[in-house]
C-alpha cells in the first residue's frame, strides 16, 4: 500500500527490479571509479596477474613533471578556451535569429543540428579532406582572398585551430536546441511589460532575453566545458592516430590513451585520469557558485 | 522598411552560417563521387562530369565494410534495447518503489554521473581481460548495458504520470509489473524514444572504447573500421568519402526521422552530448 | 458488500493524526455518501476502503472477512477517481476492458462484457475513441463503466462530479443513481457538496477534521443533527447561530431549566422563524426589528436584528419595512440547543442518530 514504510520485503522486491542495471554499473561504474584512484597509487603493477608491489605517489610526481603532460594540461586548456565561449556566442546567435523568423525556420533547424548526429570520425575525415593543403577547399577559399596555402594539419602552429574550427561546428546545432528552448520558455508578457516600459529591443535583450536564459547559458557552458575536457576522438581522427603535429594537439586524454594503451604504464595513465576528474570537478565547482551569484533560475 | 531590412538582414546570416554547416557533407558527397584526377583539380569542381558510384563498390571491397556495418548494426541494437531494459526497471524502482537505502543509492549515481567515463576505461579494460573478454562483442556491449543517464532521464519523466494512474491501475487489479509495461511504459513513448535514438547515435558513433577492446578486423565497428581504413586509403579521398557518407548516412537518416523525437529529447535532458 | 471500520485511525509520519478511531458500517446494496469539507480526510477515508492506503490502527471487515492486510489488488473494488485516471494510450473500449485483462479474462469474453459495460453507461458510439477526445461527463461515464468491469463486490467514486459543470453535474448524478440501482452494487461516494450528497445517496456519513460526525439518512441529518457542525453544515441557507447569552430569558419558560444550565449555542433554521403563529408547534416568541427585506417571486426573505445579532428567516408571509418591530414565532421543529462540546442536547428527535 502507498503508505507504507519500506519493509525487507519491499526492498527486496526493489532490488530485483534494480539488480540488472546495478549489476552493470557496479561492475563498469562504481567498481571502477574506486580502482582507477586505487591504481594511480599503483607503482609496480603486473596487469596480467594484477598484483601490486608497491604503491605510492611516483605516478604523479612523474606526471607533474613529465613535459608531455604540461604540454597536454596547456593544450586542454586552450582548447576549452577556444571551443566554449565561441560556442556559446555562435549558438545564441544563431537561436535569437531562428527564434525571430517563421518561414524555413525547422528547414534551418535541421541543418544546423546534422553535424551532431554524425559520427566524429567519419566527418573528421571530411574536415581532414577540407584541411588539405594542396586541394582542400579551405585554402581554395582563401586563395580567393589572397591568402597563401596554410598547412592546417601539419603545421603545429595551426594545428589547435583547425581542431577547434571542426568541434565548434560539429556542437553548435545542439546548443542551438538548447537555447531555443529556453527563448521558448521566456513569457511573452515579459517582452510585453518591457515594451510598455519603453525598452527597445536591444534593452529588451539585455534586461529580458539574457538574464530569463542564464540558466540554459550556464547548462550550455558547463556541457561544453565538461565536453572539451574529454577531447580525443576528434583529435585521433583528424590527425590520423597521432596527437596533432609535435604534440600540438595532445590534450589529457589523448595522453591517458598513449600512456594506457600504447605504453601500457597504467598507473601513470590513471593518474592522469584522476587529474583530469579532479580538473573537471573544480570547474564545476567554480561554475556552479558564480551560477549561484549570477544565473536566475 | 527599417522591419524588413532586419528581416533580410536575419535571412542572410541564417543562408550563410546554413551553408558552412552543410558545406563539409556537401563536399563529402561530391568528392566521393568523383574520379581521383578530378578530387585534385583546382578550383575545386562541385559536381562530377560522371558520377563514380564505382567508388563505393571499390572502398567495400577495399575493407570489410559490410562487417563493419553489421558489427555497428548488432552492437548498437543490443546495447540500446539492453540498456533500455535495465534502465526501465531500475527507474521504476526509484519512481514508484519503497525500500532501504533509496535516496543514498540514487545519490551516489547521481554522483558517479560527473565522473569521465575516460577515466574508467582502465580498469574497465584490465576488469574484461581478467574476465577474458577482451576482443569479443560482450566487451563492446556489457559495460553499456546500464546508463545511470538513462535511469536518471526515465525516473524524471515516470514521476511526472499522475498518481491517480497508478492507484487507478491497482484498483484494476494490475501489479506494479503490469502496471509498469501495460501504462507507464506505453504512456511514457516519447520520452523512451527520445533516450533511445540518443542511445543509438552515441552507441553508433562510439569510438574510443571500441577502438581499445577490439583488435581483430572482423570485431571493428564502422567508426574504428573506417580510421583503419584511412591507412589503407591514403590519398584516395573519393573512397575516403564513399566509406565516410557510409558510416554517416544511416544516423543521419535515421536523424531526418526522428528529429521531432531527438530535439524534444534533448530539450528535456539536455545534458547528453 | 458490507464494509465495516472497527476503530480506524490514521496517521502520517507517525505523529500527524488524519483520521481519528473511525467506528462505522456501510450495509450491503446501498449508496452511501461520505461528505465533509476539503481536507476532512473523506478521500482518506475511500483510499483505506480502496486499499490503497493502510489504516495505522483498526481494522476493516468486507462482510465478515478482515481485509485490513489486504491491497487493493486483493480486495477487487471498483474506483472511479476524481480526475477520472483514464489511460490515455488506450481507447476507450480497451480502458473498460483493462481490468479484465489483468483478470486474465479470454479477449472475446472481455470485448462482449466491455460493450455491454459501454451500453449501460452510454457510450456505445465512442468506444474506439481515446479519452483525450471524449468530454468530461463522457470520460466520467467510461471511467464508471471500467470501474464496474471486473463486477466489483463495491464501487467507490471519489468526487467524481466535481470537475464537471453544473448541468452535466446533475445529469451525472442521476446517472450514477440510476447505475446504481441497475446494478445493485455497494456505493460508496466522496463528496464536498452536501446537495450532491443529499440526493443521490440512501445515507450520508458526515466528516469533520478526521472524526466521523454523523452517519445516517438525510432527512436525519437535516432534522436531527448530532451536533452544532454538521447543524451549520446541512442546509440552505444555512441555519443561524447564536449563543445561548444573547437570549434574554425569551426560553426560560420553554426548556428544561437543567438542559438551559448546559446549553452554549443555539440552532435555529431560517424556516423555524415565521412572523405568524402556527399554533401547536411554536416553543417560544422573540421580538426583532427588520434590517432587510427581500422579494423574489413567491420567496420572501428577512434579515432581522435580534438583541444586535442577526437572524435569517424565510418564511415570512406579510410584506415587511425597514426599522419595522416583528414578533417571531419559534418552531420547534428547527430548533436545537447545543452543549459546549458541541452536541446537540435540545430539540429534534433526541433519540434520532
Amino acid at each position: 500500500m502507498l503508505n507504507e514504510k519500506p519493509t525487507l520485503k519491499s526492498t527486496g522486491k526493489a532490488f530485483l527490479y534494480l539488480l540488472p542495471m546495478l549489476l552493470i554499473t557496479v561492475t563498469f561504474n562504481i567498481y571502477p571509479i574506486i580502482k582507477s584512484f586505487m591504481m594511480s597509487f599503483y607503482t609496480k603493477y603486473d596487469f596480467f596477474t594484477d598484483k601490486v608491489s608497491k604503491i605510492g605517489w611516483d605516478n604523479f610526481t612523474y606526471i607533474f613533471n613529465d613535459p608531455d603532460f604540461h604540454i597536454a594540461v596547456k593544450n586542454t586548456l586552450i582548447f576549452v578556451v577556444g571551443v566554449v565561449p565561441l560556442t556559446v556566442i555562435i549558438s545564441l546567435v544563431i537561436a535569437l535569429l531562428l527564434n525571430r523568423i517563421k518561414w524555413l525556420s525547422g528547414l534551418f533547424r535541421t541543418v544546423y543540428f546534422l553535424p551532431f548526429v554524425t559520427s566524429t570520425v567519419a566527418i573528421a575525415q571530411v574536415w581532414h579532406w577540407i584541411y588539405n593543403s594542396d586541394y582542400g577547399l579551405l585554402n581554395y577559399f582563401l586563395s580567393l582572398f589572397g591568402v597563401n596555402p596554410i598547412s592546417w594539419l601539419e603545421s603545429p602552429k595551426y594545428a589547435m585551430l583547425s581542431l577547434i574550427i571542426m568541434s565548434i561546428w560539429k556542437n553548435l546545432g545542439f546548443n542551438i536546441v538548447l537555447f531555443l528552448v529556453g527563448l521558448n520558455n521566456i513569457n511573452e508578457r515579459y517582452y510585453q511589460a518591457a515594451k510598455i516600459d519603453g525598452a527597445n529591443s536591444w534593452h529588451q535583450f539585455t534586461n529580458v532575453t539574457l538574464p530569463l536564459l542564464s540558466p540554459i547559458t550556464f547548462l550550455v557552458t558547463i556541457n561544453g566545458v565538461i565536453g572539451s575536457f574529454k577531447a580525443f576522438d576528434q583529435i585521433f581522427a583528424l590527425f590520423n592516430g597521432n596527437p596533432g603535429p609535435s604534440k600540438s594537439a595532445l590534450t589529457i586524454v589523448y595522453y591517458l590513451y598513449q600512456k594506457f594503451y600504447t605504453e601500457w604504464k597504467y598507473g601513470i595513465a590513471a593518474a592522469s585520469g584522476v587529474v583530469l576528474f579532479f580538473m573537471i570537478l573544480l570547474v564545476t565547482v567554480i561554475q556552479l557558485s558564480y551560477s549561484k551569484k549570477h544565473v536566475h533560475y | 522598411m527599417k522591419v524588413k531590412i532586419a528581416m533580410v538582414l536575419r535571412y542572410v546570416i541564417l543562408i550563410l552560417g546554413g551553408i558552412i554547416m552543410l558545406m563539409p557533407f556537401l563536399w563529402m558527397l561530391s568528392t566521393s563521387l568523383k574520379t581521383q584526377p578530378e578530387t585534385v583539380k583546382i578550383p575545386p569542381i562541385w559536381i562530377p562530369k560522371q558520377l563514380q558510384f564505382s567508388n563505393y563498390i571499390d572502398a567495400f571491397k577495399a575493407a570489410p565494410f559490410a562487417q563493419y556495418f553489421l558489427n555497428s548494426v548488432f552492437v548498437t541494437t543490443v546495447t540500446t534495447v539492453g540498456q533500455l531494459f535495465t534502465s526501465i526497471l531500475a527507474a521504476f524502482a526509484f519512481s514508484r518503489l519503497n525500500f532501504y537505502g533509496k535516496n543514498i543509492i540514487f545519490v551516489i549515481f547521481l554522483g558517479t554521473m560527473m565522473v569521465p567515463v575516460e577515466m574508467l576505461i582502465i580498469p574497465n579494460f584490465v576488469t574484461l581481460s581478467k574476465l577474458h573478454l577482451v576482443n569479443t562483442y560482450a566487451a563492446l556491449i556489457v559495460p553499456w548495458l546500464a546508463s545511470f543517464f538513462t535511469v536518471f532521464t526515465l525516473r524524471q519523466n515516470f514521476q511526472s504520470v499522475p498518481d491517480q494512474l497508478y492507484y487507478a491501475a491497482k484498483i484494476d487489479g494490475a501489479s506494479d509489473w503490469h502496471y509498469l509495461w501495460h501504462v507507464l511504459v506505453p504512456i511514457s513513448k516519447s520520452t523512451i524514444t527520445a533516450v533511445t535514438v540518443l542511445q543509438v547515435i552515441g552507441s553508433w558513433n562510439s569510438f574510443m572504447w571500441p577502438l581499445i577492446v577490439t583488435n581483430s578486423e572482423n570485431l571493428r565497428t564502422l567508426p574504428v573500421g573506417l580510421q583503419a581504413f584511412t591507412g589503407d586509403a591514403g590519398t584516395n579521398y573519393a573512397q575516403l568519402m564513399a566509406a565516410s557518407t557510409f558510416v554517416i548516412l544511416p544516423m543521419v537518416i535515421l536523424y531526418l526521422f526522428l528529429q521531432k523525437y531527438i530535439i524534444a529529447g534533448i530539450s528535456k535532458t539536455g545534458l547528453k552530448g | 458488500m458490507e464494509v465495516t471500520f472497527k476503530d480506524v485511525s490514521l496517521s502520517y509520519d507517525g505523529s500527524r493524526e488524519i483520521l481519528h478511531h473511525l467506528n462505522f458500517t456501510i450495509p450491503e446494496g446501498t449508496l452511501v455518501s461520505i461528505l465533509g469539507p476539503s481536507g476532512c480526510g473523506k478521500s482518506t477515508t475511500l483510499m483505506m476502503i480502496s486499499g490503497l492506503l493502510a489504516p495505522t490502527s483498526g481494522k476493516i471487515f468486507f462482510g465478515d472477512k478482515d481485509v485490513t492486510k489486504q491491497d487493493a489488488l486483493a480486495r477487487k473494488v471498483g474506483m472511479v477517481f476524481q480526475n477520472y485516471a483514464l489511460y490515455p494510450h488506450l481507447t476507450v473500449l480497451e480502458n473498460i476492458m483493462f481490468p479484465l485483462k489483468m483478470a486474465k479474462v479470454k479477449k472475446p469474453e472481455r470485448k462482449k462484457r466491455a460493450l455491454e459495460l459501454a451500453k449501460l453507461v452510454h457510450v456505445e458510439d465512442q468506444i474506439n475513441k481515446k479519452p483525450g477526445a471524449l468530454s468530461g461527463g463522457q470520460q466520467q461515464r467510461v471511467a464508471i463503466a471500467r470501474a464496474l468491469a471486473k463486477e466489483p463486490s463495491l464501487l467507490l467514486l471519489d468526487e467524481p462530479l466535481s470537475n464537471l459543470d453544473a448541468r452535466l453535474r446533475i445529469e451525472m448524478r442521476e446517472e450514477i443513481r440510476r447505475i446504481q440501482q441497475e446494478t445493485g452494487v455497494t456505493t460508496i461516494f466522496v463528496t464536498h457538496d452536501q446537495d450532491e450528497a443529499l440526493h443521490i445517496s440512501d445515507h450520508i456519513m458526515v466528516l469533520n477534521n478526521g472524526d466521523m460526525q454523523q452517519f445516517s439518512s438525510a432527512e436525519t441529518l437535516y432534522d436531527n443533527p448530532s451536533n452544532l457542525f454538521v447543524a451549520k453544515f446541512i442546509g440552505e441557507p444555512v441555519i443561524n447561530t447564536l449563543e445561548i447569552s444573547d437570549f434574554q430569558g425569551e426560553l426560560d419558560q420553554h426548556v428544561p431549566a437543567d438542559i438551559l444550565k448546559n446549553a452554549v449555542s443555539v440552532g435555529i433554521r431560517p424556516e423555524a422563524l415565521q412572523d405568524h403563529d402556527s399554533g401547536s408547534d411554536t416553543i417560544a416568541t422573540i421580538e426583532t426589528t427588520v434590517k432587510e427585506f427581500e422579494k423574489y417571486g413567491r420567496e420572501k426573505n428577512a434579515q432581522l436584528d435580534f438583541h444586535g445579532k442577526k437572524l435569517l428567516t424565510t418564511e415570512i408571509e406579510n410584506n415587511l419595512e425597514k426599522d419595522q418591530k416583528l414578533t417571531l414565532y419559534l418552531q420547534k421543529s428547527g430548533f436545537y440547543l447545543f452543549d459546549q462540546d458541541g452536541k446537540r442536547i435540545f430539540g429534534g428527535d433526541q433519540d434520532a442518530k
